[in-house]
Formats: structure tokens, C-alpha cells, sequence
């Protein structure tokens, strides 16, 4: 009596055993291929934005002249922003606010990214430390000027300023898994006049 | 046996869904969103974008518009003969999707408006409504998420600095053929002149970029946006959790066979 029972557990459990191990093989291809379409889209991006920046300057653009390439040393980031905010957008880059100014202009640019990717570090940023936008040849030198922590519903980093300034936003704690309930804003200030990359 | 072939299978089907389900990203520059007012009738739709008063012809449509006629939308699809050199037929639009946002339009009603015509690519927005008209969202591909209302683009698309020149400046600039705003990226949905290759300024650190100068009054919080963006993926989450399941899973099999 005992025996039939004893092997009817065995199955069970060597077949919950079966499936969490699917479960979790599939959970990982998921997030392995979520992170791959990311870096191939910036792969995709980078070349679209190397093929941009080759080209001259007084050549009039077209809508591929638009790539933007934001780099931070510090943090190690090197990443070809997309346009909007959306989930979709920034699964595959930091993404700028449509309704801010363009990077590099005058006005408030404001880029958003995740902080489990691009945004990782930006909480290690402090104030002096240097971002670069490249874009269509010409090389914009910021400087961070201000970190501060705000409430979601803080949209007093979206406003915009009279001069070139850049906002990065991502979530905080940058480290939280799950809905992260802060903001982190990072803003920086255009302090180089822009030069072409070539000079 | 049998263990073994729902083992491969489940998991190829599961994993074949989720591919299914996320998206490619797209190679075409030409997709969008355009968020406007729709107009017209069976047919023959146009939709009236916000901000920028760029009024683009719906050529088709696998969607039902006539529902949203007179409603505040935002239309999903992909630009027509974009190649051309005619105003009209580069203002078509083929919709694949429609989004509500308002039951009224907001600015210019669509309902009289029909084929545009060159002269209608004149921005009537001026500095008094800036955040509105400050980028042209040509290049959407992705259906934003619900907090996210504003149009964007997906990393294929290349106007990833989409800001239309002719849509930022005021009205005189507008008239003006001459470049006006040397910063901006010229997007397919621009047709006016004032798109030039970037002249950057020598003395001055900020640029003289002119294109954004109307964005500086206002806010350039997104419309219906009460929140700044949610940037957290449920990624890490989802490894960790795969982490710990196949870790069990390997566990509990190891102490069967034991």
C-alpha cells in the first residue's frame, strides 16, 4: 500500500522538479534575449551613428543625421540614444523626451534610461563629471551640475532653461528590484562650445 | 519518455510565444505615430497633427477610423511614398493602429480639412505653445506605454532627435526660406526649406540653435503625463526568479536520482 504511494510521490516530485527547471531555463532565454535585441539595436544604432558622423557637416541631413551618441566616462556608458520614452524605446536605449529640447540645443534636453542597463551607474556621477553628446559630428561637452532624488510626480526636471542643459533621469534606488518608488535626476550644462569630432 | 518530450516542448513552445511577443525592433524610418486630430469620411481620412498643424492624408487603413472621427488620436503607421518629391503624396500615411486620447480635438478640428496642399505645411503654432510643437513625431514605431503618451521612436528609426525645424519656428521663420534653424533634424514630415546641415557657433557655449528657443516658455512635460517616467524593467526580477527556479528544479532532481 505504501509502495504505490511512495512511487506516485517520486513521480510527482521528479516532475515538479522537471518543471521548474523548464520554467527557469525559459525565464532566463527571456531575459537573455530582451538584453540581446537591446545590444543589437545599439549595435545597429552605433554603426548608423559612425556612418552619420563620417559624413560632412554642411552635407544637408536627412533624417538618419540625427543619431545622437551620449558617452560618460565615468560610468562607462556609451550608448546611441532613441527618441521617446516609451518601454518599448528604452528596451533598446536611453531615450529622450520628445517634448524636450534636442540634445545638444539650447533649451532643457531631458534623456531617460533604465537603471538595471544604461543607468546602472548614474547615481556614481558627481557633480564636475563629464557627458559628452556627439551628434552629427559635433561633439557637446557637459557638466554635471546638480544630483538630486525626486518624487515621481516631481516633473521639476522636465522644465525648461534658458541655456543648453541636459536632465538624465532612471529610477532610484538604482539598485531596487521591482518599482523603484524614486527618481534620480542628474542635470549637466553645456560648458563647450560644440566642436567637430575631426578637430 | 514522455517526461522528456513535454520537457523540450513546452519550453520551445513558451519560448516561441515570447519571441512572438516581443517585438522587432523596426528598420523603417518611415514609421511612426502621429498624434492629431482625425477628420474626413469613409475613405478618405486625414489626420491634423497637434502642435504643428501638418495635416497628412490616411492612404489606408487595416483599422476602423470611422469611430474616431473628430476624436484627439494618435495613429500608428508608416509613412507613404516618402520618396517622393510631391508635398501631397509624402504627407500619406498607412495606419496600422489607433490609439484615443481624447473624445475632442484639442486644436484644429480635422473635420473640414482634406487633401493638404503645400501651404498647409506652415506651422500655425507659435512660441505661445511650444512644447506642442517642438518635435515632430514621425518616427513612432512603438505604441507608447500608458504613462507614456508622447510619440517615439524605435532605435531603428534614425530621427532619434526628431525636432522639425519649420514646426518649432514662429511664423515669419516659417515664411522664410532661408535657414532658420541650423540644429534641428530635418524629419520626413518637414517640407520646408529650413533644414540645413548644423552650423555650430564659435563663441557662445550655447548654441545658436534656434529651432527650440519657443520650448524655453514652457514646460516640456509631456501632455496627460503627471509622472516622470518609469524607467525599471521587470528584467533583473525575471532572471533571478529563472535563477532560482532552475536552480530548485536541478536541486529537487538531484536529491530524486540520489
Amino acid at each position: 500500500m505504501l509502495a504505490p504511494l511512495s512511487k506516485n510521490r517520486g513521480r510527482m516530485r521528479q516532475q515538479l522538479a522537471l518543471f521548474l527547471t523548464g520554467v527557469g531555463l525559459l525565464l532566463l532565454l527571456y531575459v537573455s534575449f530582451q538584453y540581446w535585441q537591446m545590444y543589437a539595436a545599439q549595435k545597429k544604432l552605433a554603426l548608423a551613428w559612425q556612418q552619420q558622423d563620417a559624413r560632412p557637416a554642411n552635407i544637408v541631413g536627412s533624417d538618419s543625421d540625427a543619431l545622437v551618441r551620449l558617452t560618460i566616462a565615468k560610468i562607462d556608458l556609451d550608448a546611441v540614444i532613441v527618441e521617446g520614452t516609451s518601454r518599448q524605446s528604452l528596451k533598446l536605449g536611453p531615450g529622450h523626451m520628445v517634448d524636450s529640447a534636442v540634445p545638444g540645443s539650447s533649451g532643457n534636453s531631458v534623456i531617460v534610461a533604465h537603471r538595471d542597463t544604461f543607468f546602472r551607474h548614474l547615481d556614481e556621477l558627481q557633480e564636475g563629471d563629464g557627458i559628452y553628446l556627439r551628434r552629427r559630428g559635433e561633439v557637446y561637452r557637459f557638466e554635471v551640475t546638480q544630483r538630486r532624488v525626486v518624487e515621481p510626480t516631481d516633473l521639476s526636471a522636465l522644465r525648461q532653461s534658458p541655456s543648453a542643459q541636459l536632465t538624465l533621469i532612471t529610477c532610484y534606488p538604482t539598485h531596487y528590484l521591482g518599482p523603484a518608488p524614486k527618481r534620480l535626476v542628474v542635470v549637466a550644462r553645456l560648458i563647450a562650445t560644440p566642436k567637430t569630432a575631426r578637430e | 519518455m514522455k517526461n522528456m518530450f513535454l520537457l523540450i516542448v513546452a519550453p520551445l513552445l513558451l519560448v516561441t510565444l515570447g519571441f512572438g511577443q516581443a517585438p522587432a525592433p523596426s528598420s523603417n524610418a518611415d514609421q511612426g505615430s502621429i498624434k492629431g486630430c482625425l477628420g474626413g469620411s469613409d475613405g478618405n481620412y486625414t489626420i491634423v497633427e497637434d502642435g504643428t498643424a501638418q495635416t497628412f492624408k490616411i492612404a489606408s487603413s487595416t483599422v476602423d477610423l470611422k469611430a474616431h472621427v473628430g476624436h484627439d488620436v494618435e495613429v500608428i503607421g508608416q509613412k507613404a511614398n516618402a520618396d517622393t518629391s510631391s508635398g501631397a503624396s509624402d504627407n500619406s500615411v498607412v495606419v496600422t493602429g489607433v490609439n484615443m486620447i481624447s473624445d475632442q480635438c484639442a486644436t484644429t478640428s480635422a473635420a473640414t480639412v482634406s487633401t493638404p496642399a503645400v501651404a498647409d505645411q506652415t506651422p500655425t503654432a507659435t512660441a505661445d505653445s511650444p512644447a506642442v510643437t517642438a518635435s515632430t513625431p514621425v518616427a513612432t514605431a512603438s505604441t507608447p506605454a500608458a504613462a507614456d503618451q508622447i510619440p517615439a521612436a524605435t532605435a531603428d528609426s534614425p530621427a532619434v532627435t526628431a525636432s522639425t525645424p519649420a514646426a518649432t519656428a514662429s511664423a515669419p521663420a516659417a515664411a522664410d526660406p532661408t535657414p532658420v534653424a541650423t540644429d534641428s533634424t530635418p524629419t520626413a514630415a518637414d517640407q520646408t526649406p529650413a533644414q540645413t546641415a548644423s552650423a555650430p557657433p564659435t563663441a557662445d557655449p550655447t548654441p545658436a540653435t534656434t529651432a527650440n528657443e519657443p520650448m524655453m516658455a514652457s514646460a516640456g512635460a509631456p501632455e496627460n503625463n503627471n509622472q516622470l517616467p518609469a524607467t525599471a524593467t521587470p528584467l533583473p526580477l525575471l532572471g533571478l526568479l529563472g535563477v532560482g527556479l532552475l536552480a530548485t528544479g536541478l536541486l529537487s532532481w538531484k536529491s530524486r536520482t540520489n
